[in-house]
């Protein structure tokens, strides 16, 4: 059969076309190798493209939620922060109210002292009450004004709340506003204690009646600290999930997308000796022919 | 009963058909490397007896000599259209797939400077505007984001165009290279035909027409039928290219870009009528234009379009931080004709219009809406899948070509040792019905100048 006739042209080309496929798989081990990746381009491997575009969408949103939560922490730390130092107000405001109860005959001299203080007390808590967070007042909604409450201690914000997303589907409230932290109405902390003031100086006996309602504010004070520490540890619950899921979809990323050093050197070596050996075979075949051997 | 001297002329034919076989082999060498050269080989016959002998005689002849009967071209018909069909389809799958490995680069998916990358950043910006709403910050970053999203978009846009238009241009140059080598095919046919006629050696002729035939079929894809004067006719697409010495004008027209395609489509046509090939390089480069690259490009605007319909509909939900609604951010639904339609940065609407002010309830929502990535992540894996498998069938092809090649050289080929050999047996031929003349006219001296004498 014709097919068993070999000529030197089909070795000149049988040796080319294998020199090229040897040099081409060289130069596709070379670029795994320099790039670090197996996925260089969507054809490499659809389905490997499908997940590495998948993980990095998730890797940027994990990335994303975690700055959420880092901004939702530092708000609601500083609500923790400002709601304690208050509740320390409110405590020495109560033990003032307390000695002016029981020193009810004491003389108005001393009650006017002790109104004097409240009066201090109870500016120093509105002012702790219009702490601003990045320029925005802190327990004021979503205000756009400056203060959650004005020099009167009128609550001016609103009773929106600040959201942040820490996942996916996951909301969390970071805001407390005045009136759920502090009550409205006149059981509101800031008319508890203008009354207070003034009853000091007025109605000694009916201080009592008003420290119920201050026991009533600092608790409900109290409990939206609580809410606040729920809050915050469900943001760091999600924040931990955040750093875990952020080390799985990194490893799942670098499983899909880049290259395993030791067998792409390995291939390296294989496909540059199988080029070396195409080579000398080249420089070996092609050389004779009976000419050389004729006289 | 032969006569005395009939040895000497069976001798003298035999230094005539070594002397042929000699010039055959040295032909041969000499071609060694020409491309299209078929192998020759001189077929020797013994001079013998005539098949029909004149009346009433018979032949008496005995070892009356050789004659080389004809000079054969060592190819096989039907290997010669088995190799045009094969590189038909390897060039088709070769064209195609170095297009699309090309413009496959310029998608720089998976990547940080792809579409999707551009996306994840966008959405990013909104939770960030979220964070902080009316922050003017917050907004200049969310619309250069927009920005750059706008530009990877259109980048890829261009490139499909690119792509495209370079395959339009070569389009042209290829019906130019069809028309040349169809004329030329035209004008072998003429000789080949008068060569069939007077009976002359066309071995060279033939060389050049299956070359011809071969460079039609890598371009076209076209059918070739070989006539019993040795001419060809050549169907591209089913329309007569080259029937006897006429050869029929390719013309290629249509838009020169990707834009204006759609209302004047690209057509490849053979004497005035269009047609679709399904091989070729020509073939591969209307598969390009009419379906590959046009294909993307709808699919990306329709993801273009699908983003910025979900962005601009939740956009206008919203209020800014002056209580103003939502205006579209993205203008245009086509990758080509996107653009960013806001530039103050406090005209984003970050806000839900029952609660106004600082409220960041519909930049969560645009944070977390689907603004199509899926859809875009289809698009790239499907483009991926056809490149891979492009990639593959033309390497496969390859294969198989190089294989049909390799069988064709195989007959066809020269091989230098044989040509030696040939050499070699010719000039021992030759040294031997020298020596036959030498015995002859020892023979001869003996009879005519010794006979008789007497010393």
């Amino acid at each position: 059969m014709s097919s068993a006739r070999i000529t030197q042209r089909l070795m000149v080309e049988r040796s080319l076309s294998s020199l090229q496929l040897g040099l081409g798989r060289l130069s596709t081990a070379q670029e795994k190798l320099s790039t670090g990746r197996v996925i260089n381009r969507p054809s490499d491997s659809p389905t490997g493209t499908n997940d590495a575009m998948r993980l990095r969408a998730d890797l940027a949103a994990n990335a994303q939620y975690s700055r959420n939560a880092d901004d939702g922490s530092s708000w609601l730390g500083q609500a923790d922060s400002t709601m304690t130092s208050m509740l320390d107000s409110v405590r020495r405001a109560r033990d003032l109210m307390v000695q002016g109860a029981s020193t009810g005959s004491a003389g108005t001299d001393a009650r006017t002292a002790l109104a004097a203080e409240l009066t201090q007390i109870r500016s120093g808590l509105i002012d702790e009450a219009n702490t601003t967070h990045l320029g925005r007042p802190l327990f004021g909604g979503t205000t756009v004004g400056p203060q959650a409450y004005d020099a009167s201690g009128a609550y001016v914000g609103d009773t929106n709340s600040i959201n942040r997303t820490v996942g996916k589907g996951v909301s969390v409230a970071v805001n407390v506003t005045g009136p759920a932290a502090f009550s409205s109405g006149t059981d509101d902390l800031f008319t508890v204690l203008s009354d207070a003031i003034d009853q000091l100086q007025n109605n000694p006996s009916a201080v009592s009646g008003t420290l119920t309602r201050l026991d009533a504010v600092s608790g409900s004070m109290r409990n939206a600290l609580a809410d606040i520490g729920t809050r915050a540890n469900r943001i760091d619950t999600a924040t931990s999930a955040l750093a875990s899921s952020k080390l799985d979809n990194t490893k799942s990323l670098s499983d899909v997308e880049n290259v395993d050093v030791a067998s792409a050197i390995v291939d390296l070596q294989m496909q540059e000796v199988a080029y070396q050996a195409a080579l000398g075979a080249t420089s070996r075949v092609l050389q004779p022919t009976l000419l050389d051997f004729l006289r | 009963m032969s006569g005395t001297f009939s040895s000497l002329s069976g001798a003298l034919s035999a230094l005539r058909y070594n002397r042929v076989a000699m010039d055959v082999a040295s032909g041969n060498v000499a071609n060694a490397g020409t491309a299209g050269y078929a192998r020759r080989q001189v077929i020797g016959q013994a001079t013998g007896a005539p098949a029909l002998p004149a009346i009433w005689s018979r032949w008496q002849g005995a070892g009356d000599g050789v004659e080389p009967s004809s000079v054969s071209r060592m190819v096989d018909p039907l290997m010669d259209a088995r190799s045009r069909a094969e590189h038909s389809a390897s060039s088709f799958l070769d064209t195609r797939s170095a297009s699309l490995v090309r413009f496959e680069t310029a998608i720089a998916e998976p990547g940080e400077g792809g579409v999707a990358a551009a996306l994840d950043n966008f959405q990013s910006a909104w939770h960030d505007v979220a964070n902080s709403p009316g922050d003017s910050a917050a907004g200049t970053q969310l619309l250069a984001r927009a920005e750059t999203l706008r530009s990877t978009i259109a980048t890829q846009a261009q490139a499909v165009s690119n792509e495209w238009a370079d395959q339009r241009t070569r389009l042209d140059a290829l019906g130019s290279d069809v028309n040349q080598t169809a004329a030329q095919l035209a004008d072998l046919n003429k000789g080949l035909r008068s060569a069939s006629l007077s009976g002359t050696d066309a071995g060279t002729l033939l060389d050049q027409r299956d070359q011809l035939t071969l460079k039609l079929a890598s371009l076209t894809g076209a059918a070739v039928t070989v006539n019993a004067d040795t001419t060809v006719d050549v169907k591209v697409g089913g329309q007569a290219l080259v029937t006897g010495n006429t050869a029929y004008a390719v013309t290629v027209t249509g838009s020169a870009d990707l834009a204006g395609a759609a209302t004047d489509p690209v057509e490849f046509s053979v004497n005035g009528t269009a047609v679709t090939l399904p091989g070729g390089e020509v073939g591969a480069g209307q598969q390009l234009l009419n379906t590959d690259l046009p294909g993307y490009l709808t699919k990306l605007d329709s993801f273009v379009a699908t983003m910025a319909n979900a962005v601009n509909t939740q956009h206008a939900l919203g209020v800014d931080r002056s209580g103003a609604a939502g205006g579209p951010l993205f203008s245009g639904t086509t990758a080509a004709t996107l653009q960013v339609a806001i530039t103050d940065p406090l005209k984003l609407a970050a806000a839900d219009p029952a609660k106004g002010g600082l409220d960041n309830t519909n930049a969560n929502a645009l944070a977390n809406l689907d603004m199509g990535g899926t859809a875009y992540r289809n698009l790239v894996t499907g483009f991926g899948v056809t490149v891979s498998s492009a990639r593959q069938t033309a390497a496969n092809q390859s294969v198989l070509t190089a294989q049909v090649d390799a069988s064709r050289e195989s007959l066809s080929g020269i091989n230098i040792d044989e040509e030696m050999v040939n050499l070699l047996a010719a000039q021992r031929g030759y040294e031997g019905a020298s020596r036959v003349l030498t015995t002859m006219d020892s023979m001869l001296d003996t009879l005519i100048n010794r006979t008789g004498l007497v010393r």
